[in-house]
């Protein structure tokens, strides 16, 4: 039975004052308990879900492990980490969070656990997963497991400025801006992250994908330029 | 009767439509075969008539036709994996190694591994392996419950809180005895009691609380490295006695809930039972590295009967042997 909380250390490593009197702070590290691929994306969205909650300079670089009776500790290393990202957006079948699915349908949504769901949210900005991941695949992310609405929206937009450069240069015939009929860059990754959220069933990312990525081309069309 | 048939968009084929009424149907027979005018209809009625009453079952729903609709649509195909499979690539991830007979105390550094991790993951494995470092799995129906114990709303006016330990009730305010937690405080997050395992040293042999399915996934707390009273360092023991700090033997059901007197103190037992943090590693130790240490656990189980029972020393070794 130990005092917790109470001091927390920031990203620089500040503030860390832990005692018995006063608390150990905020959760030093994250682990899990099985390297199933189920279980680490459950780590992977309970970080989200800190990051959301305690604030994001108090999860930043958190470390990320594996203990087990047997093995011992493994730890989930950047580099590790990036290669799962990568499996988890080509190879894996995406899935909800099991203990929200059913909390979350179409016709019966909880409020506590859609709050949750929306902490839950990976940010494709943070943790460098952009410079790792190319858009097809955090479009994948962002269907099959949830991405927060900002990055996803950034992820469209340097899509529609790719289509554009490509049109300027003339790499490609000059189309219709919003003409989803024409094959282009944005309409390639709203379909990889509409397929992906089809695998996984997640209905709110269907709706939050269309309607980012209509937001996306109605502002274009209508000169307006879009800061998020 | 003319027919037309248009198949664009939201257009429904009412050529064949009948209710249900046999007069109906009769009517439109004879609308039909006083308008005929092509071989086709022709042959569509005289396979009307020879089906019978069986055609008409078939053709009772409208038939709607829509413009680019797919009437079968193939499945996505599976990926190759599911979330049951393993990430192996992490089972290599070993920040120690050790020879075959030796322990993790033993252990050196896997430069191969260390090389590629953070300041923090270091920190954390140094931590793991010298034990200086608690662990709490979190069950997943109440993750919410405890991550939202820790952050102070400020825009709903809260200060930090400290929630009162039993044995801190005596010294409270009758508010702060109702409220049960003190206000105020140089710190950014409430404060709060829960349990932590101290495991061996980089978690090896002793199972974490719960089962890992329900519970999968657990947080690390660091344990203070020194503790300043009246600038003297304070040993770690003393420390834990003063705050109320209860630390039992791995596997002891403490039953806090319901072994807690009305004035905070531990009843049933539970008080003889606590060790100090010194005596729960060298358990750990003597867990890795001792060969018989189901002998050892059953003396120190039949100790702490004993003593709770009030017999002697003696009589501990007795039924011991």
């Amino acid at each position: 039975m130990c005092r917790v909380g109470g001091v927390g250390s920031n990203a620089n490593g500040e503030g860390n004052d832990i005692s018995f009197d006063d608390g150990l702070g905020v959760p030093m590290a994250l682990f899990v308990r099985t390297p199933s691929y189920g279980d680490l994306t459950a780590l992977l969205r309970l970080r989200a879900r800190l990051s959301a909650v305690l604030g994001k300079e108090y999860v930043r670089g958190i470390p990320l492990l594996l203990i087990d009776p047997d093995i011992g500790t493994r730890i989930l290393t950047e580099e590790l980490q990036k290669k799962l990202l990568t499996t988890m957006s080509n190879s894996l079948n995406p899935f909800q969070n099991p203990h929200l699915k059913h909390q979350t349908q179409i016709n019966a949504v909880s409020e506590t656990h859609f709050k949750q769901k929306l902490e839950e949210l990976l940010d494709l900005d943070d943790d460098n997963i952009r410079d790792v991941l190319t858009t097809e695949e955090c479009a994948r992310l962002a269907g099959g497991y949830g991405a927060t609405d900002e990055s996803v929206a950034h992820l469209l937009i340097d899509a529609m400025v790719d289509d554009h450069e490509e049109e300027r240069n003339g790499d490609r015939k000059q189309h219709v801006v919003g003409d989803w009929s024409q094959n282009n860059k944005l309409q390639h990754i709203v379909n990889e992250g509409l397929s992906a959220a089809v695998r996984s069933g997640k209905f709110t990312v269907l709706f939050v994908l269309m309607t980012l990525a209509w937001i996306t081309v109605a502002a274009n069309t209508c000169g307006i330029s879009l800061v998020l | 009767m003319s027919h037309d048939q248009s198949s664009y968009l939201g257009t429904t084929n009412h050529t064949n439509y009948t209710d249900s009424g046999a007069s109906i149907a009769s009517s439109l027979e004879t609308d039909a075969e006083a308008d005929i005018e092509t071989d086709a209809e022709k042959q569509q009625l005289d396979d009307h008539h020879r089906h019978g009453t069986n055609s008409h079952h078939d053709d009772r729903k409208p038939q709607v036709i829509i413009a680019n609709y797919t009437p079968r649509i193939d499945p996505l195909p599976p990926l190759a994996l599911e979330a049951h499979n393993e990430f192996s690539e992490l089972l290599l991830s070993n920040p120690y190694m050790w020879r075959d007979g030796e322990g993790p105390e033993e252990a050196v550094r896997n430069s191969v591994v260390w090389n590629t991790m953070s300041e923090k993951e270091r920190e954390v494995a140094e931590q793991l392996l010298e034990q200086t470092c608690a662990v709490k799995t979190i069950k997943n129906a109440d993750l919410t419950t405890f991550i939202q114990k820790f952050p102070v709303k400020e825009d709903e006016g809260q200060v930090p809180r400290r929630w009162l330990h039993p044995a801190d009730f005596k010294d409270a305010s009758k508010k702060e005895r109702m409220q049960k937690y003190e206000e105020g405080g140089d710190v950014k997050f409430h404060s709060f009691h829960t349990s932590l395992s101290l495991l061996p040293p980089l978690g090896l042999k002793m199972r974490c609380y719960g089962s890992t399915r329900s519970y999968t996934s657990g947080v690390i707390f660091a344990l203070p490295p020194t503790t300043l009273v009246s600038n003297k360092v304070e040993d770690e023991d003393i420390a834990l006695r003063r705050t109320h700090t209860w630390a039992w033997p791995a596997g002891y059901a403490a039953k806090t809930e319901f072994n807690i007197s009305h004035r905070g103190e531990l009843i049933n037992g539970r008080k003889e039972a606590l060790v100090s943090i010194t005596q729960l590693r060298s358990n750990n130790h003597s867990y890795i590295y001792d060969k018989d240490y189901g002998k050892f656990l059953i003396f120190s189980m039949v100790c702490l009967a004993s003593r709770h029972l009030g017999l002697s020393s003696q009589s501990h070794y007795m039924f011991f042997r």
